[in-house]
């Protein structure tokens, strides 16, 4: 019987979700900005001609390639080559969307970062995952593998919680001051969600608010522990759903997106405006759920050394 | 080789945002970084009471958390509030200047908005600032009236 939590086929669900969200991701719709350009090298592609830039045909192009070549690795055709396409064409669009966008949006970045990772696997070990079936014995998924995904995870909250030290203190000394409490209380009252509780709360106390700030703080500075033992990745990802079950408590407004009565027309606009930024938020959140709490043995070399290419 | 191309991965997957910041494929991952001591928020009104889009008059907030002007290939729609711009100075803006800017956009905000029903004869906005006041946030409200110009809808 086909068991998805055999420890063998925890990589090859991991790679199948990814190209899910790839194809996801790529179909989003695309329109060219109107507004002005910001000047400065902001992707591999700035330097390419703006009329490419804004191209819908260039854009379709690159959706079309990133959907037929995650289509060939979903189903292990022509790999490894067909995973370098997702890989190229993934970041191409990407790059696209980031030079006709107003605001920046790091979710391209953890999603691309995961596909180069297994991209790499599906180099080292093309042969043995394409002639492996279910009842086949190299169906490892290295801990190399596993180690880098966790790597780029953590690493991606520590550089959040850096850059927010750095903002707060650019000598480094004293980053404390970036959780001064009523930053999170004025992000609250723009972007909070109203009707929760907690959010009132925290509206009305600057103190409470302030150890709230310093925990994320913390929990984003030492997200980079999770790579060094199973016991802190373990920690760090409680730490991160607690960290994304905040914001997705007190930053989206449920009863507006889900409907007080039903999905109207206001609903859906809402939902689809508010599409991305959940998006963003729940694909982190699966993300920290889903890597940072495998049991070592779903995995499997997680604690035995990786078989080497030629196993 | 597989070692090498580990090891590599590994190495750029923490040097190369550092560096690079926010130049794809590479993130800073900068959200909520800079701190916010007070914020401000435009509400516009038409002679009915009826809450009119900020946007069709350049009041909206960019803002939202990320660094306006990093990390994106588009500079944001003009507006009056500069909130999360570095350096914005004076951060908020004043009768004079709410006054003079909804004014040079009053056609095209009633030209947005379809020219639907019969036009404004003037726009109420309504300047609400937030700062800490205590414990808590304070709110501080203030209104301009903005006429329609002469000779214009």
């Amino acid at each position: 019987m086909f068991n998805w939590f055999n420890d063998q086929r925890f990589g090859v669900l991991t790679v199948r979700v990814l190209l899910l969200m790839a194809i996801g991701m790529s179909l989003l719709p695309f329109e060219p900005s109107p507004e002005a350009v910001t000047g400065g090298d902001v992707t591999f592609l700035s330097r390419v001609p703006q009329e490419e830039l804004q191209d819908p045909l260039v854009v379709y192009g690159f959706q079309v390639v990133v959907v037929l070549a995650s289509v060939f690795w979903l189903l292990n055709w022509l790999s490894p080559w067909s995973c370098w396409v997702v890989v190229a064409s993934f970041a191409g669009l990407s790059a696209l969307r980031i030079e006709n966008s107003t605001e920046l949006c790091h979710s391209y970045w953890l999603l691309w970062m995961l596909l180069v990772v297994h991209a790499l696997w599906y180099s080292f070990y093309s042969s043995p995952l394409r002639s492996s079936s279910p009842g086949g014995t190299n169906r490892n998924y290295p801990a190399w593998v596993y180690c880098l995904c966790v790597l780029v995870l953590a690493w991606f909250h520590t550089l959040s919680g850096i850059g927010k030290w750095m903002a707060a203190d650019p000598d480094w000394a004293n980053g404390w001051k970036w959780a001064d409490g009523v930053s999170l209380q004025m992000w609250l009252q723009m972007f909070g969600n109203p009707d929760s509780r907690l959010v009132r709360f925290l509206l009305q106390e600057v103190d409470v608010a302030r150890v709230v700030q310093q925990a994320i703080l913390m929990i984003e500075l030492t997200a980079i522990l999770a790579i060094f033992t199973p016991t802190l990745r373990r920690f760090v990802g409680v730490a991160l759903v607690v960290y994304y079950a905040f914001f997705l408590h007190c930053f989206v407004d449920w009863d507006s997106v889900l409907g007080r009565w039903g999905v109207g027309a206001e609903t859906v606009e809402l939902a689809s405006g508010a599409s991305f930024p959940l998006m963003s938020y729940g694909f982190f959140l699966f993300w920290v759920c889903w890597m940072f709490f495998v049991p070592d043995r779903l995995l499997g070399s997680w604690a035995q050394k990786s078989p080497s290419p030629s196993e | 080789m597989q070692k090498i191309a580990v090891l590599l991965f590994a190495v750029a997957t923490v040097v190369v945002p550092l560096i690079a910041k926010d130049v794809f494929p590479s993130t800073s991952a900068a959200r909520f970084r800079d701190p916010v001591p007070s914020c401000y928020q435009f509400t516009v009104f038409d002679p009915n009471g009826r809450e009119l889009d900020p946007r069709w008059f350049g009041l909206h907030c960019n803002f939202a958390g990320i660094p306006i002007g990093e990390g994106a290939g588009r500079k944001p729609t003009a507006s009056l509030n500069s909130l999360g711009i570095p350096d914005a100075k004076p951060p908020i803006p004043t009768a004079l200047q709410v006054e003079e800017w909804v004014t040079e956009r009053f056609a095209s905000a009633w030209e947005r908005k379809g020219k639907q029903g019969p036009a404004w004869k003037y726009v109420r906005v309504v300047v609400t600032v937030y700062q800490p006041a205590g414990r808590s946030i304070g709110a501080d409200s203030w209104q301009v009236v903005v006429f329609k110009p002469a000779g214009e809808l």
